[in-house]
């Protein structure tokens, strides 16, 4: 553990970037996970006579066109972004692992099969798909975003996963453990699934990113839960007073930007440092 | 939702009628499929066709993807292979950061920002909403042309800065790859100037991975300029689809998605011809793929 502090300590020194990202993923998750002990106020209460005003001490960021604070609204929208991200990355990898893995290690007949089903899946723009089922589907709880969003994303780590068990099944150690008489379920828990774990934490680091990216749309076009606050939400309402109030939709983009791109950042770094080839 | 609580049940009976919803939904997937073939989307909620709806907003979709990808492209090549070949210098290390933020901003967010800067506060372009109260017809020629590039100019822009940071990590990397090779190291024994080596041998080969990574992620640009689309009411498809979302239309949601998939599929074989154009090996090998 010590030794891993040191790795991650001698590299967020090497690069402003990646200590920047760092400290922006420390305080963000903090604020997802307190939002209840870092918000000046609750989401969802109103001020009256405070519509629409502008940035002053008493609220940072404003407040939006019914008087509520957009600061606690970003707060608290943290926690709901990042739920719904942690989520659908589980859904994703609990498709995208075992498709990939089996894909990828026996072949043949049930790599087609899966491979031509995630093909049909790849054909379609994500967001559009997106769109579609959240419209038949009546998308409405968070539960159910969460699964929507992880059943449509999984395609991406699933080829990916396959591509790198298809090159690992060739390697010695994975041959010798079969002609030994292991078994299936043994080789790849024991030397596939090793081998191919940092590829898998990379693509979820920017996979979280998109999932972050995607709740957001969703919800800026309008399809969203307008009960729960959350970044979209806020982009949402500011779009429709972008000219008399901008800090409804500019502070909320801010905060989706640096958490985006600090994803990315993270992601990148990982990507250099566990030598990934994407 | 054209029959509210107020209307009768006669009313409600005849729309479920109209629509097909009184079928079992099975029914009325392969109904839609057999319809499909014969090049009848169905009826939209207004009562239109849906081809009829669909049909007009293509080529506005077409129009805003073309102009933006060919921008985005000509500029990260431009870019990608200047920094690719000048791997770690300053000029590098500039790029690679604006590329990282461009990169990481929500598409239609930074669409907000440009209407508050450039059409609410300068006035320099209009807010959206092309073709929307303009009579097409009877402008023509260089107005026309005008027109088109005064409302396009915002989304463009903001596809450009979604995209060709994109294009431009891909170009990037396959550059630094490329500039180590061997046949760079003769080239440049050889004498010829670094702008002939660049452009002349060293992007040429640095191309076939971006060919192949934009036929990989038509999804994401499909998605991009649909959600743009949205932000700046666009006449296209992706503004269709969300109304039709947001109104619960339906047929026009299937069909707005049945053209993206083809369109998608259609510019992924497009892009495979390309593709065996830039690498022989492709063309003349058989094997392969």
């Amino acid at each position: 553990m010590n030794a891993l502090l040191a790795i991650v300590w001698t590299e967020v020194r090497r690069s402003k970037l990646l200590a920047f990202a760092c400290t922006w993923m420390i305080i963000t998750v903090l604020m997802a996970a307190f939002p209840f002990a870092i918000a000046p106020y609750s989401p969802n209460k109103i001020f009256p006579g405070n519509a629409g005003t502008p940035p002053s001490l008493q609220f940072p960021f404003g407040t939006d066109h019914i008087g509520r604070d957009v600061l606690s609204q970003i707060i608290w929208g943290f926690s709901t972004s990042l739920l719904i991200a942690l989520g659908a990355l589980l859904v994703e990898l609990l498709i995208a692992l075992p498709v990939g893995l089996l894909s990828g290690y026996f072949g043949g007949r049930v790599d087609q099969l899966l491979m031509r089903i995630t093909d049909a899946i790849l054909a379609m723009p994500t967001i559009v798909l997106l769109i579609v089922a959240v419209t038949l589907l009546r998308v409405e709880s968070l539960v159910s975003i969460i699964l929507v969003m992880g059943l449509i994303n999984w395609t991406w780590l699933a080829k990916t996963i396959r591509a790198e068990s298809l090159r690992v099944r060739e390697e010695d150690y994975a041959v010798a453990a079969k002609s030994m008489g292991f078994g299936d379920l043994y080789v790849i828990v024991r030397h596939i699934l090793p081998n191919i774990v940092s590829t898998i934490i990379v693509i979820s680091t920017f996979d979280m990113a998109w999932f972050i990216l995607y709740e957001a749309t969703i919800s800026f076009i309008g399809l969203g839960n307008p009960t729960i606050p959350s970044w979209g939400r806020l982009l949402y309402i500011g779009r429709g007073f972008l000219g008399t109030q901008p800090w409804i939709s500019v502070f909320p983009g801010v905060f989706i930007c640096l958490t985006v791109l600090s994803f990315n950042v993270l992601g990148d770094s990982l990507s250099d440092f566990l030598t990934v080839k994407r | 939702m054209l029959a509210t609580s107020r209307g009768s049940r006669e009313v409600r009976e005849v729309l479920m009628h109209r629509f097909g919803l009184d079928q079992p939904l099975y029914v009325q997937y392969f109904l839609w499929l057999y319809n499909t073939f014969t090049g009848n989307l169905g009826i939209s909620v207004n009562g239109l066709p849906v081809v009829d709806v669909i049909a007009p907003r293509i080529w506005y979709t077409i129009e805003l993807m073309l102009v933006s990808q060919i921008l985005s492209a000509t500029l990260a090549v431009a870019l990608g292979a200047l920094a690719g070949y000048k791997h770690d210098s300053t000029l590098d290390r500039a790029l690679s950061f604006l590329a990282l933020i461009g990169y990481s901003i929500p598409n239609f967010w930074l669409g907000l920002v440009l209407i508050l800067v450039f059409a609410v506060a300068l006035g320099w372009f209009p807010v959206g909403g092309f073709s929307m109260g303009i009579e097409l017809a009877k402008i023509s020629g260089l107005s026309s042309v005008l027109l088109h590039l005064e409302y396009l100019a915002l989304p463009t822009a903001v596809l450009v800065i979604e995209f060709t940071p994109y294009y431009f990590r891909l170009l990037r990397s396959s550059m630094i790859e490329v500039a180590r090779s061997d046949y760079i190291v003769t080239a440049r024994s050889k004498g010829l100037t670094e702008r002939t080596i660049i452009y002349k041998h060293a992007l040429r080969n640095a191309l076939i991975p971006l060919v192949t990574a934009v036929g990989t992620s038509l999804g994401l640009i499909f998605g991009g300029s649909y959600v743009v689309e949205v932000v700046f009411a666009w006449p296209g498809l992706g503004s269709l689809l969300v109304i039709a979302a947001l109104s619960r239309d339906y047929w026009v949601v299937m069909g707005v998605s049945l053209i993206t998939a083809t369109m998608v599929i259609a510019s992924s074989i497009t892009i495979d011809i390309a593709y065996a154009y830039l690498n022989p090996k492709i063309r003349f090998g058989g094997a392969g793929l």
